[in-house]
């Protein structure tokens, strides 16, 4: 009956990992900054670039937060908060 | 065959409640056809096979025991196996199977060899495997279960962590702060493996290579 159980889970379940939206992201890259978010995913995102290669992504989380993630050149990521 | 009949038989018995069931819910009626084949397939399975092989292996034995006493290559074969009879059957097989002598009986009945090569492999894949840092950092590197934002961030903290570490043993008080440069490890292992709650198996792996990471992060490089 084990392998009954493993082969109907098997048929069941779905096997590969599921890939993260852009919004959720944001979201779980705020959260992991101590920030919070209240919910899973943002809503109005604004992306903007400099010529030096940073980024700065700035969006809304369900809780009414707005949230500005920076991007430097080389990688690091940083969290602030707007209103 | 009436041993696989009885053990057929038990899963149709309510197969008349099972085609009412599937012509209510027609989205279900394959999945409830596929369950009823494995459980007929499961039980025909376990009533049948078993038995075969017990006997099989248990021919295997005996002509083994009555050939060992008159050859003396197997003879020392049997020496070495009862050396060695109080450890494990990894490790007792391969004695056998390395004299050419000893294998005759198991060439003249492949059946039997067949029946016992899977015990022994089974044993030799019980141990963990060796999961490799780079290999790990590709893993990660590679998912979907994370956003591309996240693992920035991620990897922002543990350069963070990596930079405190050095700076701790530039100073010479990294033993004094090992305990919170574990919790702080901790910490960061506990976020990943909550992050990679949709890549199980990669998940796994770090969790159980996580003493591995753990001293490759503070051991100090040559």
């Amino acid at each position: 009956m084990k392998t009954l159980f493993v082969i109907m889970a098997a048929l069941v379940l779905p096997v590969q990992a599921q890939a993260v939206t852009p919004a959720e992201d944001i979201a779980t890259t705020i959260m992991l900054r101590g920030h919070p978010c209240g919910g899973p995913a943002v809503t109005q995102i604004q992306e903007q670039s400099d010529s030096a290669g940073n980024r700065t992504i700035r969006a809304t989380c369900p809780n009414g937060y707005r949230y500005q993630v920076d991007v430097s050149s080389d990688g690091r990521v940083s969290v602030k908060r707007l209103n | 065959m009436p041993v696989c009949s009885s053990a057929i038989s038990p899963p149709f018995q309510n197969s008349a409640f099972t085609y009412n069931n599937a012509m209510k819910f027609p989205g279900c009626s394959l999945l409830m056809l596929l369950l009823l084949f494995l459980v007929a397939l499961e039980s025909a399975l376990a009533g049948c096979a078993k038995p075969q092989e017990m006997r099989v292996s248990e021919q295997h034995v005996v002509e083994q025991e009555t050939e060992s006493t008159d050859d003396p290559a197997t003879q020392l074969a049997d020496e070495s196996i009862a050396e060695s009879a109080g450890e494990s059957i990894v490790e007792t097989v391969p004695a056998v199977e390395a004299r050419p002598d000893a294998v005759k009986p198991a060439q003249q009945k492949p059946v039997a060899v067949a029946d016992t090569a899977p015990a022994v492999s089974q044993k030799v894949e019980a141990r963990p495997p060796e999961i490799s840092m780079e290999q790990l950092i590709e893993r990660l590197k590679n998912t979907e279960a994370i956003g591309f934002l996240t693992k920035l961030a991620i990897r922002s903290d543990v350069l963070d962590f990596k930079q405190s570490v050095e700076s701790y043993r530039k100073q010479g008080v990294l033993e004094e702060n090992a305990e919170m440069l574990r919790g702080y490890f901790n910490g960061l292992l506990l976020k990943i493996l909550a992050l990679l709650e949709r890549d199980p198996a990669l998940s796994r792996d770090i969790h159980l290579a996580r003493e591995s990471i753990w001293k490759s992060l503070v051991e100090a490089k040559s």
